[in-house]
């Protein structure tokens, strides 16, 4: 059993948390607080294992609660709920700094959008499921000479925490996840979560990165992640990052298709390309084209996904070599890497 | 309810809170900088947005993502307030409201003008932007209206009588300290206010508590009322006063949980005699824990149907005690005591439950008034006194139009420009009060302004230009009936039509819908010291005090408020005038009617029955008057539809059907 304590201003989006937890029968809402303050003293009290908490709060913000935590017996793992502004990207950026374990935006158009409870059920259990890796492999300097693509939406995060956590071992190639979200800080703040989990080092893109091996880039949102061939001095070949200011693609940005189509161009057949959980179509053509030049395509199955758009997108084309359940993604990777003599 | 209904609900109510709370702390800005009500608007701002992004409402969302960005500006010192960035901010929380409204009634939410509006509040956030806060003027609290209110903590001080501190412990092997200490709160809260409690309401609903809770609450019920609300299953003790502490101790010498709360330094002192600070602090909490929600909201027509049922009982209730004399059954004569009594606790509970404070709409105004002074420039200063009298919810809703029509006029004509008042040796900022007290049975509101009073023969002169009187009435009548004839339908003495009133419906229509709520209304004024308007109402309308008659040996109810006084037939003599019968009373003639239309013919018609409406007065003849009590009034079935001399019936307690005179309709005809 999960005892989760549910930390927020709002009766009504305390309401909501609240149902949305109880639907699950292994998750207990053992309280709510309404500020900062009283969530302390709860903490104290009722010992949950894991706290969701609002950014806005009067008496205390959760930036604070934050602050105070760390110095407490008791440490839930934290939960950001975060509104989706550049002001709420901006406080969860600082959140993850401050020792908030993981972030969700807050829920949106309830009655259209169903599985909003899912994920943040799943985020709750992963916080408590998933460990903190305490060996890590240090960033490396070598430059990577294959490339992992993961393409991801909405219901994709979770999804993230599982895949990343189930490689055992650094691959020997750069990892580039490409994940909507609206920009500000998110990624930021996404990658930050990430790299407690992962084995190997996660940082967010930036301009002019050099892809190095056992590296993990999650894209920076409100730029396309486009991937560059380029050739060192001394005649190595690999690859780069490059931020593109294009229009949005099917309105997002970064677009799954720019990036894996770059670098399906720059790796060729050195190329794993994945889709997770997503809404819309982008991925379909990116995937295409990794498949077009050679490389090794994946999507997950439909049972493990919030949204089957992105994967199907992908599966109209013809163009998935493996329907792959999320459990054994981890292990297909590495295999498919293992295969081009890495 | 399904799920969605149920987080519309929450929502709406929520939302309504944080639109307050963003209108109320902009009008404090308006007065100058306020760190504390800026945060306030931002973080209402940010909720606000939040939820409606919850729900789907987009319009909303953006709107107040836009205000939220404003405010985030201010709040990091990068914009400074000005007064048309206030304007511009009370008119989208307008917008905000307008879209609950729609929301409320099942619509999407959406407002035409969004694209206009959002621009507007961007053109802020960029010109201020580029601009480094050069333009920025600051605030001008001396240019415009400044909103005072009373906070109530004032008041609180003075009324320490009817104040109560209580501690309730609940039983040590109680298993649901959680729903105990929440019913007990509930049960409190239909008897009082409660002013402080430790530990707070939240704590007492998750139970996380050791079983005894310690109030200061506010009521005129009285000690047994209370001590009967707070007892109940599970509750070991209940105690009052200022030393509950010691007797506490004293009465569970044993139990663990007695001596530890004096080291509790909330409740130390608590003492409303001693400590009058802490009392207005735990005042302000309480205002600041307002705003989660602690109510239910339930349908009012809900609450009227369970009040008919409350009356069904009543009445079956006075079937019973017949029955009872009839067979003479003691225990059941008993009994049926007992059933009476809960059965009226019942009742005036029920009738308590549907007061509401008239801060309900009283809050609106201080809006109203800001934007009228604004617009007309006149400098006013708004007071409110009594926010917290309670008037039942049907007769509130009645009562919107009316006042806001008289706070209207108050600015519009009453309140003169700064420079005709100070011209007048006055200062150029003008008073308007809206004062709301309880007189006996009845609610008082008073609308008073400082302004130039009713000009006596203004009225005059226009009411013979309408003809509605002669030159030679004009000149012979009273101030107070010259005033009256504001009320006049069609009369409206604005020189020039503005836009706020002089709309050709004028204070008639205030006086029809007080009439309609069974209030009376009254002006008076002095020439260049002000005007006031006195409006007092029944504190509820479904129950009435009647005077009971009997016609031709059948009983008849008379509103009390429409009887002037009652006389012997036989010593007032009839006269006749045509085929009327009149009467000579105190030199007025009074028409008599025998209602023999409605009661047939009487012969034994011993007494006169002197009946008013408005100014209007007329006489029944009656056989006898059987006494003066309370009564429930219902409605004529729609079945056998108006009925002209009728208003209703009643059921007093021997479950006879009586008819209610509607004294309105009597004294007109003819």
């Amino acid at each position: 059993m999960i005892r989760v304590l549910v930390i927020d201003d709002s009766l009504f989006m305390r309401t909501i948390i609240t149902d949305m937890l109880r639907k699950d029968p292994e998750i207990e809402v053992v309280g709510v607080a309404t500020n900062g303050e009283d969530g302390l003293l709860k903490i104290d009290e009722l010992k949950p294992d894991v706290i969701t908490l609002d950014i806005e709060m009067p008496k205390m913000d959760g930036i604070e609660v934050l602050k105070r935590k760390a110095t407490m017996k008791h440490q839930p793992k934290t939960l950001m709920l975060s509104s989706l502004t550049s002001q709420g990207a901006l406080m969860t950026k600082k959140a993850m700094a401050y020792g908030a374990d993981d972030f969700m935006l807050k829920p949106k158009d309830l009655a259209r959008i169903r599985g909003i409870s899912q994920e943040l059920v799943t985020k709750v259990k992963n916080l408590v499921n998933i460990a903190y890796i305490s060996r890590k492999t240090g960033p490396s300097i070598e430059m990577a000479d294959k490339i992992v693509l993961v393409g991801s939406s909405a219901g994709g995060p979770p999804m993230l925490d599982v895949l990343l956590s189930s490689f055992t071992t650094s691959l020997p190639v750069a990892v580039v996840i490409t994940q909507h979200m609206p920009e500000g800080g998110f990624t930021a703040a996404l990658a930050a979560r990430l790299n407690r989990i992962s084995p190997m080092p996660v940082k967010e893109t930036e301009n002019g990165d050099v892809l190095n091996s056992g590296q993990v880039y999650v894209s920076m949102a409100g730029y396309h992640t486009v991937i560059s061939s380029m050739v060192t001095q001394s005649g190595v070949k690999g690859g780069r990052i490059i931020h593109s200011r294009a229009p949005p693609e099917h309105s997002v940005r970064p677009a799954v298709n720019k990036t894996f189509s770059s670098a399906a161009s720059a790796f060729g057949p050195l190329t794993v390309s994945t889709i997770l959980s997503g809404m819309g179509s982008d991925g379909g053509d990116g995937t295409l084209a990794v498949k077009q030049h050679g490389g090794t395509t994946m999507v997950v199955r439909e049972s493990d996904c919030l949204v089957y758009g992105m994967a199907r997108a992908a599966l109209k084309l013809n163009c998935v070599d493996s329907v792959v359940p999320l459990r054994s993604m981890g292990t297909e990777i590495s295999r498919a890497v293992r295969a081009m003599g890495g | 309810m399904s799920e969605m209904d149920m987080y519309r609900a929450l929502y709406i109510a929520e939302s309504r809170e944080n639109h307050e709370n963003i209108v109320k702390n902009l009008l404090v800005l308006e007065n100058g900088p306020d760190e504390a009500a800026i945060a306030e608007i931002f973080r209402s701002a940010h909720s606000l947005k939040g939820m409606s992004a919850t729900m789907g409402f987009k319009h909303m969302e953006r709107v107040c993502h836009a205000m939220e960005d404003v405010f985030q500006l201010i709040r990091s010192g990068l914009l400074e307030v000005h007064q048309d960035l206030v304007d511009l901010l009370l008119a989208a929380s307008d917008d905000i409201e307008l879209m609950l409204d729609d929301i409320e009634s099942d619509g999407p939410g959406t407002i035409d003008h969004l694209e206009e509006r959002l621009q507007s509040l961007l053109d802020w956030k960029v010109e201020q932007h580029t601009e480094g806060g050069m333009n920025a003027g600051s605030l001008q609290p001396g240019n415009m209206s400044s909103v005072s209110r009373e906070t109530g903590a004032g008041a609180l001080l003075e009324e320490k009588e009817g104040q109560f501190q209580m501690l309730v412990r609940l039983r040590d092997d109680c298993d649901s300290r959680n729903l105990r200490g929440m019913l007990l709160l509930q049960n409190l809260d239909q008897f009082g206010t409660i002013i402080q409690c430790v530990p707070d309401r939240e704590t007492v609903e998750d139970g996380a508590f050791d079983g005894t809770i310690r109030l200061v609450i506010r009521s005129d019920a009285g000690i047994d009322a209370l001590k009967t609300a707070a007892s109940g299953s599970d509750v070991k003790e209940v105690l009052f006063g200022p030393d509950i502490e010691r007797a506490a101790d004293k009465a569970t010498p044993g139990t663990e949980g007695a001596g530890k709360p004096l080291t509790e330094p909330d409740i130390g002192v608590v003492g409303t005699e001693h400590a009058p600070g802490v009392v207005k602090q735990a005042r302000e909490e309480r205002v600041d824990k307002n705003r989660e929600v602690k109510n239910i909201r339930v349908d009012i027509t809900r609450l009227d149907q369970m009040m008919n049922l409350i009356e069904d009982l009543v009445i079956n209730r006075g079937r019973l005690a017949q029955i009872a004399r009839k067979y003479q059954m003691k225990e059941l004569d008993e009994t049926l005591n007992m059933v009476g009594r809960s059965v009226s606790d019942l009742q005036n509970l029920m009738m308590n439950i549907r007061m509401i404070p008239l801060s309900h709409i009283f809050n609106r105004f201080p809006r109203t008034v800001r934007d009228l002074a604004h617009k007309e420039e006149k400098e006013v200063e708004f007071t409110i006194e009594g926010g917290d009298t309670e008037l039942d919810r049907s007769i509130m809703d009645g009562l919107n139009d009316p006042l806001m029509h008289l706070i209207r006029n108050g600015v519009d004509h009453g309140i003169e420009k700064p420079e005709i008042r100070e011209k007048a040796g006055k200062p150029g900022k003008g008073n308007l009060k809206l004062i709301a007290s309880r007189d006996r049975d009845n609610v008082v509101i008073v609308i008073e302004d400082d302004g130039a009073g009713i000009n006596r023969e203004r009225v005059a002169r226009k009411a013979v230009e309408r003809g509605l009187i002669t030159e030679q009435q004009a000149a012979e009548m009273t101030d107070e009936s010259v005033y009256d004839l504001l009320f006049l339908p069609g009369f409206s003495t604005a020189e020039k039509i503005t836009d706020i009133s002089g709309r050709g419906v004028g204070l008639d229509v205030v006086r029809t819908a007080i009439d309609n709520l069974k209030g009376t209304i009254k002006v008076e004024s002095s020439p260049g010291k002000g005007s006031r308007f006195e409006l007092v109402l029944p504190p509820t309308m479904a129950i009435v005090n009647v005077i009971m008659v009997r016609i031709n040996g059948r009983r008849c109810a008379i509103p009390v408020n429409n009887v002037v006084e009652v006389a012997g037939l036989s010593v007032s003599k009839i006269h006749h005038i045509g085929t009327q019968e009149a009467i000579m009373m105190r030199n007025e003639v009074l028409p008599l009617d025998r209602l023999e239309g409605m009661f047939g013919k009487s012969d034994k018609t011993e007494i006169l029955v002197v009946l008013q409406h408005q100014n209007r007065k007329r006489t029944i003849a009656v056989d006898m008057i059987e006494g003066q009590q309370e009564v429930v009034i219902k409605p004529l079935s729609a079945m056998i539809g108006g009925c002209r001399g009728i208003s209703g019936i009643t059921i007093p307690g021997d479950g006879e059907v009586v008819p209610v005179l509607d004294v309105n309709s009597i004294v007109k005809e003819n």
